[in-house]
């Protein structure tokens, strides 16, 4: 400070360096070269009492003394008085800062930019560790550039008032022409119009995570019809996927997930109580009507959607509901229908639905029965056996799917209005190359249905309730064929039925005597296919060769009553075991029956050497008389 | 906001919170998805107006 050095007279250059030295003390923590402004109506005000002078005087003194050390004040007419700037180091110099080409600029608009193939890509879709929304900065200059949008001119679209789309797309030059056009008004010395507002360019279109473009200027009702599923699918992936659960769902209901009531651990256990005491899944209306009646009338359906929504996440309970009646299952609760069959076992038996051999609906066609609302069919053997129907297309058209995406079963009740009975029906659904089943009508089938008669199922006006019945008929007595569980062999046995049948469905030893000799073979060796295809020929199939060399023909109607008698099957799924057999071939003559030749054993068996001379044949049937 | 800036799921999902716990009960999907679409919609012209 003490070079610097005032102009003027004696007493201007006192006064100057008076007014120097306030304003460094008022910009005492200011860098050296910043600016330090006054007025001078302060400095006037502050003076003239300092030095008990006229005001005008002391104004004009300090004005001459400022005016004659202009290189350390400068001096600026302002709106409303005169304003001085110096700086501490006695003169305000403006900073000059070259930055034409900052790395901003790089950054955000390089020279020769990378190739970009969609806008989406520059905006992360990625989910970050917490669900804030982070605001991405995009340059004018990817915002603003035709090749980098993601849905292109032609669905840029401007928002008319009402938000519909209505003027035509704005064809915008692309990037190197845009340059060019800079470089000939940089060259005629034209100034650049500046850059279309894009205030007036806006995208209306968004994409989900699956690529769908989602055009918001479409009417909402249209953009629902033709993306449902999409919309669907992306909303519900982020609402299970959502660390702060802001959002809860149940099945197809959605509701606020941070208020909901919870259930503490007596709560479940009551819950589980009252379900085990009533020895059957319960509806969540009558668990809340058992436990919860007086307290929850007020927010009834919030505390409904928290029970189903906190039982769903509970490994001691299981929902068997269907949509329209959330039934709940508890850990310990009886299981539903035969158990001489496991799951696993049932849903490779049933394994030929799903790999489609599947023929259900060539008798009733899916709308038929989504309009009746019923299905009729014939009774197997096995069906009736063990109380269980494969879960075919028919049955799928009538049924209600599952809730729940992870859903294994649903249970129905089964009235029979003809008995006034009624029978918990467990539906196992398909998975994947696995089938599905329905389990739990042993009791009715043996009591008042046999196998080949007619039943028809129904849907009622409850969700969870059917119907089932059958056309009665006069007493009928005869010897049918059952299943002796302890010697574990097929045998006739005099059966009383009030039932219509299908004569050649109806498993009587006066037709169908030989299929006693069918062997009940392992549930192992059942669900392979071709090994109950072979064992139904050679024990069935009429011998056309030698004992030592055998050729079984049987007719197609005959294999797959058989095949029904040991576990579910449909024709085609029978004809793709015949076509991919190469032992069995047509029969010449008749497409509908069958001969299979079993590969020749290398072992030499004396007895068959016996049995070949002569014209003796060996059959089935004859086996079965020997017994 | 441009259209280009929403993602669907995460932005207003704050407002559809909101409008869900205002209506005091849960909704179907396809009324939460179409109240979703309108919200998405309203805040696109809402920031362009």
């Amino acid at each position: 400070m003490s070079a610097i050095t005032f102009a003027g007279t004696a007493e201007q250059q006192a006064l100057a360096e008076e007014v120097f030295r306030l304003m460094v003390a008022q910009g005492q923590f200011f860098a050296d070269d910043a600016p330090i402004r006054q007025t001078l109506g302060n400095l006037t005000n502050f003076l003239a009492h300092l030095h008990q002078q006229e005001h005008a005087a002391m104004a004009a003194a300090i004005d001459a003394a400022i005016q004659e050390n202009q290189q350390i004040f400068i001096r600026e007419q302002g709106e409303n008085d005169v304003i001085y700037t110096t700086s501490r180091l006695g003169m305000y110099h403006p900073r000059e800062d070259v930055n034409t080409h900052t790395y901003k600029q790089r950054l955000y608009q390089p020279e020769k930019p990378l190739p970009v193939d969609d806008i989406s890509v520059v905006i992360s879709t990625s989910r970050p560790v917490l669900t804030t929304i982070e605001p991405v900065f995009i340059s004018d200059y990817w915002q603003q550039s035709p090749a980098h949008s993601p849905a292109h001119a032609q669905i840029e679209r401007t928002l008319d008032e009402d938000g519909v789309s209505g003027a035509p797309p704005i064809d915008m030059p692309a990037a190197a022409t845009l340059a060019e056009a800079a470089r000939n008004d940089a060259a005629t010395g034209a100034v650049p119009a500046p850059p279309a507002e894009s205030v007036n360019l806006v995208s209306t279109v968004f994409t989900l995570p699956d690529g769908t473009v989602i055009d918001l200027s479409q009417p909402i009702a249209d953009v629902l019809r033709t993306h449902r599923h999409a919309l669907a699918a992306a909303l519900l992936h982020k609402i299970d996927s959502d660390p702060l659960n802001r959002l809860a769902r149940f099945g197809t209901l959605i509701y606020t997930g941070n208020d909901l009531p919870t259930l503490g651990k007596n709560d479940l256990r009551r819950i589980r109580d009252d379900i085990i005491e009533a020895g059957r899944p319960l509806l969540d209306l009558t668990i809340i009507d058992d436990l919860y009646h007086s307290q929850r009338q007020a927010d009834y359906e919030g505390f409904r959607f928290a029970l189903n929504y906190r039982l769903s996440r509970e490994k001691d309970f299981e929902y068997v509901g269907v949509p329209g009646a959330n039934l709940w299952a508890a850990k310990g609760l009886p299981a539903i229908g035969t158990k001489r069959v496991k799951a696993a076992e049932m849903a490779q038996l049933t394994g030929y639905l799903p790999d489609g051999f599947d023929d259900s609906l060539e008798d009733q066609s899916l709308e038929a029965i989504q309009e009746q609302g019923e299905v009729s069919r014939f009774l197997t053997f096995f069906e009736w056996t063990y109380g269980v129907l494969p879960f075919d297309a028919a049955l799928a058209a009538l049924l209600p799917r599952p809730v729940l995406d992870d859903q294994r079963s649903a249970v129905l009740t089964f009235e029979s209005p003809q008995h006034f009975t009624s029978y918990l029906v467990e539906v196992r659904y398909p998975t994947g190359n696995r089938g599905g089943w329905l389990q739990g009508l042993e009791e009715f089938f043996q009591e008042y249905l046999v196998a080949g008669a007619l039943f028809t199922i129904a849907r009622t006006d409850v969700p969870n309730v059917f119907t089932i019945q059958y056309d009665e008929a006069g007493e009928v007595s005869e010897r049918l064929l059952t299943l002796d569980e302890k010697k574990n062999k097929f045998g006739f046995t005099e059966i009383s039925y009030f039932c219509m049948v299908d004569e050649t469905r109806l498993l009587a030893q006066n037709m169908y005597g030989k299929f006693r000799n069918l062997k009940a073979l392992p549930m192992n060796d059942r669900r392979k296919g071709d090994v109950v295809l072979r064992h139904v020929f050679e024990v069935l199939g009429e011998n056309l060769g030698t004992r030592a060399e055998p050729r079984y023909q049987i007719d197609l109607d005959t294999l797959l009553l058989a095949f029904t008698v040991l576990r579910p099957a449909s024709r085609p799924y029978v004809l793709d075991l015949i076509e991919r057999d190469t032992a069995v071939t047509v029969a010449e003559g008749s497409s509908n029956r069958f001969i299979y030749t079993p590969e020749r054993e290398e072992t030499h068996d004396p007895d068959a050497d016996e049995a070949d001379d002569g014209e003796r044949t060996y059959t089935a049937w004859k086996y079965d008389d020997d017994e | 906001m441009d259209a280009k800036g929403i993602i669907y799921g995460e932005t207003a999902l704050d407002q559809l919170v909101q409008w869900l716990d205002a209506t005091g009960q849960p909704q179907e999907l396809e009324a939460v998805i179409e109240q979703y679409l309108q919200l998405l919609r309203e805040l696109m012209l809402e920031v362009q107006a």
